[in-house]
């Protein structure tokens, strides 16, 4: 049983939100096998979604700027903790996993909001034309990434960091979302 | 059976700047993300509150400022400020197969969505659904 089958198995609500999804992007396969601790719902946006594209539009973003965003989110998180009882800390390790993320992507897209997360994360955010794109790292070396673009188009997954073949294929996809906005 | 009518408008309050973002009006998927339950593993609520702000009243629509008010009196924490809200059509959150219940402790306005999977990535999937739905409302600064 894959991991796609133990999700709708426990999940009907998401059962019925991946069919329903799934018919209307018949190209896409209904599950994906791949590396143990990969979960996935659809993956990859159909041809004519990206070919759709027109002229690139040209943002630049460094990794100086989301350092000191996440200098800043350190800040408010570690003053939050104090005083607050429902607000999980977030590890050392999920910042510089955020880190070593955006080093990943291509430089050609906004700079992504940047978020702490109740639950001890570091929540990443784009939203390109109507869609919007979200991450989260916990500090244990996994990523949770959802995309939606439209009605018919839809990503979601968790993968290890180091998955050599679902993040870099979804991390590539991002520059096309942000062409197609034109 | 969905008790609440799909044109009815919630709202749910949110305190962090970083939570939404005003040049763009956009809210953060974060908001809609249920609170964590269990750590390790990670297991969350099933419930998100929200607060109904139309067809509680006579007129049919609670006035803005009762609206904050019940943010105010219930919901903020002396610890954390309310910034701003999300506001989304009940009809948006019924498309994402759930429901919207009313709860009406500890306010009469009082409601959860539900029911969210317990999973991280069951719950970021359906956050994500209802930020890009949901409209930023900021706290007015005269209250």
């Amino acid at each position: 049983m894959n991991a796609h089958n133990i999700q709708a198995e426990h999940y009907p609500n998401l059962q019925n939100h991946e069919e329903s999804q799934i018919m209307k992007v018949p190209n896409i396969p209904q599950s994906v096998s791949g590396p143990p601790g990969l979960q996935t719902h659809q993956y990859g946006f159909s041809h004519e979604v990206i070919n759709q594209s027109s002229a690139a539009n040209f943002y630049f973003f460094s990794l100086d700027k989301v350092q000191r965003e996440l200098d800043e989110i350190r800040e408010e998180v570690e003053e939050i903790c104090t005083v607050a009882d429902d607000v999980y800390s977030v590890p050392e390790s999920a910042y510089r996993e955020t880190l070593s993320l955006l080093t990943r992507v291509h430089r050609n897209i906004p700079m992504p909001d940047v978020m702490w997360l109740e639950d001890g994360g570091i929540g990443l955010e784009w939203r390109p034309g109507n869609g919007i794109v979200t991450m989260s790292l916990y500090g244990d070396e996994h990523v949770t990434f959802v995309a939606i673009l439209g009605n018919q188009h839809k990503v979601a997954g968790t993968c290890p960091l180091t998955d050599s073949r679902v993040l870099p294929g979804f991390l590539a996809t991002l520059p096309l979302l942000f062409r197609q906005r034109t | 059976m969905n008790d609440i009518s799909p044109d009815e408008v919630i709202t749910c309050f949110i305190f962090s700047d970083k939570h939404f973002a005003r040049t763009s009006g956009t809210v953060k998927f974060r908001v809609f993300m249920p609170p964590l339950v269990s750590k390790d593993p990670p297991q969350y609520s099933t419930d998100v509150s929200v607060c109904r702000i139309s067809a509680m009243s006579d007129s049919g629509v609670l006035p803005e400022d009762k609206v904050w008010e019940i943010g105010l009196k219930y919901v903020q924490k002396s610890d954390r400020r309310i910034k701003a809200r999300a506001d989304l059509l009940v009809s948006d959150v019924y498309e994402n197969n759930l429901k919207v219940i009313p709860a009406p402790e500890p306010y009469k306005e009082h409601a959860n969505i539900m029911p969210f999977p317990p999973d991280r990535l069951g719950c970021q999937m359906l956050a994500t659904e209802l930020a890009l739905v949901s409209q930023l409302v900021m706290l007015p600064k005269e209250i």
